[in-house]
């Protein structure tokens, strides 16, 4: 690979087919998060995001139905088959945040760190994946030892 | 620290999609399928397993889609929370996602199933036992 390859689209959608979506670029970062909310949203122990620049992503196929989760904090979801797709908000208004389990391939991205794991569940420990972790964000402390 | 016995209640973000669970769940296990990762979006999602007579919606009933031959995949119509997997395979059951219980720490995963599936980048540091499909075959 070159420095300058152009980096592969990151291609996904839901279960049915229904919505589907494409970003190309580089994405600006991947981070697992361990808060209630990322939590409640994937029904999962932690999320893990894909910050990709707005003008890069786009609907392929149909488009997902908003949930306001909070008044910063909107999740797209696929309306017939649930799948949870995106986290949108008016804090980030150039980013679009994708879930990595609705990429077609989830292994072409790799996480860097863990955010909120101040947060997370009892029984989860992520020291194997020697990845730093942050109480809550990274710009707020330096990582839990 | 094994899971009790108490009834536990649970539901989704938004509240229209309510349960309650009578007992210890059978089992609690993560899962790192395509077919969980994909509806969910996490990497991986953990399930507890009740006996479905020990399970009863209380608000409003979730929205059902037929993910595979045999398999349900429940979520709320509203806000999208994903709740339940039934399948025939397993059809005296109701897999809970742990995370939709009020408490999701009163329960205790013992394991991890469809290891074969998992991401690259998932490194797993317990000590739970790891079977590459369904655990106990």
């Amino acid at each position: 690979m070159t420095e300058d390859a152009i980096p592969e689209a990151l291609t996904g959608g839901c279960q049915c087919g229904q919505v589907r979506f494409a970003a190309t670029g580089n994405p600006n970062w991947v981070v697992h998060c361990h808060c209630s909310l990322c939590r409640r949203q994937t029904s999962a122990p932690f999320a893990t995001w894909v910050s990709v620049a707005a003008g890069d992503f786009a609907w392929t196929d149909g488009a997902p139905k908003i949930f306001t989760d909070s008044p910063d904090r909107h999740r797209g979801f696929c309306a017939a088959c649930g799948t949870q797709l995106v986290g949108l908000s008016p804090k980030w208004p150039e980013e679009v945040h994708i879930l990595v389990g609705a990429l077609d391939d989830p292994n072409q991205v790799t996480p860097i760190l863990h955010a909120y794991y101040g947060d997370a569940l009892e029984w989860i420990d992520t020291h194997a994946d020697s990845l730093p972790r942050y109480a809550t964000l990274k710009r707020e402390g330096p990582p839990l030892v | 620290m094994t899971s009790s016995d108490n009834p536990r209640e649970g539901g989704c973000l938004c509240g229209q999609v309510r349960y309650r669970t009578e007992g210890s769940p059978r089992w609690v296990l993560h899962c790192h399928c395509n077919s969980c990762r994909r509806q969910s979006g996490a990497p991986m999602v953990t399930w507890a397993g009740f006996h479905s007579d020990r399970f009863t919606w209380t608000a409003s009933a979730p929205q059902t889609y037929k993910s595979s031959p045999g398999v349900e995949r429940l979520f709320c119509g509203a806000c999208g929370t994903p709740m339940m997997f039934r399948s025939e395979r397993w059809a005296d059951e109701a897999h809970i996602a742990v995370t939709t219980l009020d408490d999701p720490g009163s329960v205790t995963p013992k394991g991890h199933v469809h290891v074969a599936e998992k991401l690259a980048w998932m490194h797993l540091g317990d000590d739970l036992p790891q079977h590459d499909h369904v655990a106990g075959g």
